[in-house]
């Protein structure tokens, strides 16, 4: 499953919050992507993430397989959201 | 632009320096990142000698996995540690980025790319370079600086772990137990969580610049730094006697008993002023009795933004473009410009923005452009003139500024304009490429306050004429003075003449006001003159209301400003005009002020 979000922060996904977001993600045991483009990376790997270099107004998705991939994506979803990094679209 | 002095141009400025400069064995020149003056014996950080020889086969796995285990252990048990620590020096919000840290020792792209290479053979030092320079590679390309800044972090992760499988421990800041000046190449997020603030008196680093991570902390913790002081700074032994001036970027070697009795005054005073100045963040500049002067910021890039901002600019009174012009190989894109433009707009919230328009040629050369070897370059092929010779590259960047008007108080001005030919035809371009930016159906801001630079003698003796079609002018003094005393100030044989305070000078300014006040238009100096504490009550006696400076220099001018009577200001100003030579108008400053410019904390070289 999927979900879309839009980058609302000024300096994009970077470091502080986004470490939050992949603090987030880690306890779940779902396999869960953050897509944008052609690219998709592990969300629990903070240098992936960080490496996407996503700005202000990127358009991106998370992505989420396994058990608990609905409670994962809730929750990380809100991380987001709460971190101002982001808005669901 | 402003260059910084060398050393012997500063003994040939005047004689007061010239004493203190004697009695220096030596100094180092660096940017001025955070304000103040911390005096002690040099507490130098080496970087740790992490070489170690590539091994890419014939390791063996299982030993190597449980080495970077072991380290990875030892590495997360620090962090955590300097976490707390850092939460209870810094607060919460600067401990934060060693959860950033954390999260990558154990990230698992990292984990599984190094787990990868150590099952080919690779030893565990090889692996975790190679993957962690991957990444730092890619945060190093991002054009976001905060982006960026990732890679130090990353490169911080990196060596930690390194000096534990090396068996080759950091050299700790913790280590220190005496005051101090810190001597660093560059500070990591670790040094600074490491560092007592109860012992170190300064902060000198090799490289950075006034955004990078040592100038944000030394800010944060009130701790005079001068950042940038080159490679030299590392060959200082440490329990060498430093005084770190962060307001004058220079650092003092061996400073003699005069220089440092000096110093100790001077550092005293300063810390009572810093808590008075802080709170004059956020005030509007004005004179003792009541006169609007705004005080700005003179910026390179977006990036010069939060320190503005931090040291209370009331707008950006010089925006110089070249920086994006010199920083790549190539032309910057209408785009690229338009995003920078536009940020700095969107950043100043509605408080003016005054941007140059491309000051390129001379000094500052661009490779890509294949521009002509001169002569003579200051006097030849720069800034409006290239520009004018060039449309395909103005039409571009006034497109730029035209688009990013409407997202702020936008002013824009032409450097260099010796004629009135030349303000005419830069400014038909920029209506032509309003006018097709409307066709197209884009929005431009309705009207852009159009100015000029002051920095050709020929424009100021003219500037009568000029102020009835420029809508305002900025005196650009550190060409003003050169090309009015036809003295490269670069050039020590004769930056003796390079003089601010020459009554030819100041007469060229006052001719620049009474020209603007004929046509109600308004006068501001953006050279370093402005930041100048024995020149800023003249500039202000002869009407200037706009002065734009390097950030740090704010407060203490705003601080100048509220002391200083406007009556009083003029008479000394009008009398100063009378006088004959560069020295006779400094006596007359000192006598009519006193204290109030005697201090050399802010006497600027």
């Amino acid at each position: 499953m999927e979900q879309n979000f839009i980058v609302t922060d000024e300096h994009g996904l970077h470091a502080r919050p986004a470490s939050a977001v992949v603090k987030a993600a880690t306890p779940f045991a779902a396999d869960l992507k953050l897509v944008a483009g052609e690219k998709a990376v592990n969300l629990k790997s903070l240098m992936s993430v960080l490496s996407m270099g996503l700005t202000k107004g990127s358009a991106f998705a998370l992505r989420a397989e396994g058990d608990d991939a609905q409670q994962a994506l809730d929750t990380v979803g809100q991380a987001l959201v709460d971190q101002g990094l982001a808005q669901r679209a | 632009m402003p260059e910084p002095l060398s050393n012997e141009q500063a003994i040939t400025r005047s004689p007061a320096q010239e004493a203190t400069a004697l009695d220096v064995a030596r100094r180092l020149t660096g940017i001025a990142a955070s304000p103040g003056l911390g005096i002690g014996p040099a507490f130098v950080l080496r970087p740790p000698d992490l070489t170690f020889e590539a091994q890419t086969a014939g390791a063996d796995a299982a030993e190597q996995s449980q080495r970077f285990a072991d380290a990875l252990a030892k590495s997360r048990a620090e962090l955590g540690d300097l976490r707390g620590r850092t939460a209870q020096k810094l607060g919460e919000e600067h401990a934060e980025i060693f959860d950033a840290h954390l999260l990558m020792l154990d990230d698992p792209e990292l984990l599984e790319q190094v787990e990868a290479g150590l099952q080919q053979g690779q030893s565990a030092e090889t692996a975790l370079s190679q993957v962690s320079d991957t990444f730092i590679a890619v945060f190093e390309t991002m054009e976001d600086e905060y982006m960026r800044e990732r890679a130090a972090d990353l490169r911080d992760v990196r060596n930690r772990v390194l000096a534990h499988l090396l068996g080759r421990p950091l050299t700790s800041l913790g280590d220190l137990r005496e005051p101090a000046v810190l001597v660093a190449h560059d500070l990591t997020p670790s040094d600074t969580a490491a560092l007592d603030r109860s012992l170190v008196r300064g902060i000198v680093t090799a490289v950075g610049g006034r955004t990078s991570h040592s100038a944000i902390m030394a800010r944060g913790l009130g701790l005079p730094a001068v950042v940038g002081a080159g490679e030299a700074a590392l060959t200082l032994a440490s329990g060498t006697p430093l005084i770190v001036d962060g307001e004058l970027g220079r650092v003092l070697v061996e400073p003699g008993e005069s220089a440092l009795a000096e110093a100790q005054t001077r550092a005293q005073v300063y810390a009572e002023r810093r808590e008075r100045l802080l709170a004059l963040v956020g005030t509007e500049g004005r004179t003792r009795d009541g006169e609007r002067i705004e005080l700005a910021a003179n910026i390179g890039s977006p990036g010069d933004l939060p320190i503005a901002l931090e040291y209370g600019a009331e707008g950006v009174g010089l925006y110089r473009t070249e920086f994006l012009y010199m920083a790549q190989d190539r032309l910057p894109t209408e785009e690229e410009q338009f995003a920078a433009y536009r940020q700095v707009l969107e950043g100043m919230a509605g408080k003016p923005v005054i941007i140059r328009t491309l000051d390129i040629g001379g000094d500052k050369a661009a490779p890509y452009l294949n521009l002509p070897e001169e002569e003579n370059p200051f006097m030849g092929f720069r800034a409006i003139r290239l520009c004018l010779a060039r449309p395909d590259i103005f039409r571009v960047q006034l497109r730029a500024l035209l688009r990013a008007s409407v997202y702020g108080n936008l002013k824009i001005m032409f450097p260099m304009v010796a004629t009135m030919e030349e303000f005419r035809e830069a400014r038909s371009l920029l209506e032509e490429e309003r006018a097709r930016l409307q066709t197209e159906g884009v929005a431009v801001a309705e009207h852009i306050p159009l100015g000029m630079m002051i920095e050709v003698p020929a424009a100021a003796v003219l500037a009568e004429t000029f102020a009835q079609e420029a809508e305002f002018f900025s005196v650009g003094s550190n060409d003003l003075i050169g090309y009015a005393m036809a003295a490269d100030r670069m050039n020590e044989q004769v930056s003796g003449l390079y003089q601010p305070l020459n009554p030819s000078v100041l007469k060229m300014i006052a001719l620049t006001c009474e020209g603007a006040r004929k046509h109600g238009r308004w006068v501001g100096v953006c050279g370093e003159m402005a930041g100048d504490r024995l020149a800023m009550p003249l500039l202000v006696g002869m009407g200037v209301t706009e002065l734009s400076m390097s950030a740090p220099a704010l407060l203490s001018r705003r601080e100048q400003l509220l002391n200083l009577d406007l009556g009083q200001a003029r008479e000394v100003a009008a009398q100063a005009l009378t006088l004959g030579t560069a020295a006779e108008v400094e006596a007359l400053v000192h006598q009519a002020y006193g204290e109030a410019v005697a201090a050399p904390a802010t006497a600027r070289e």
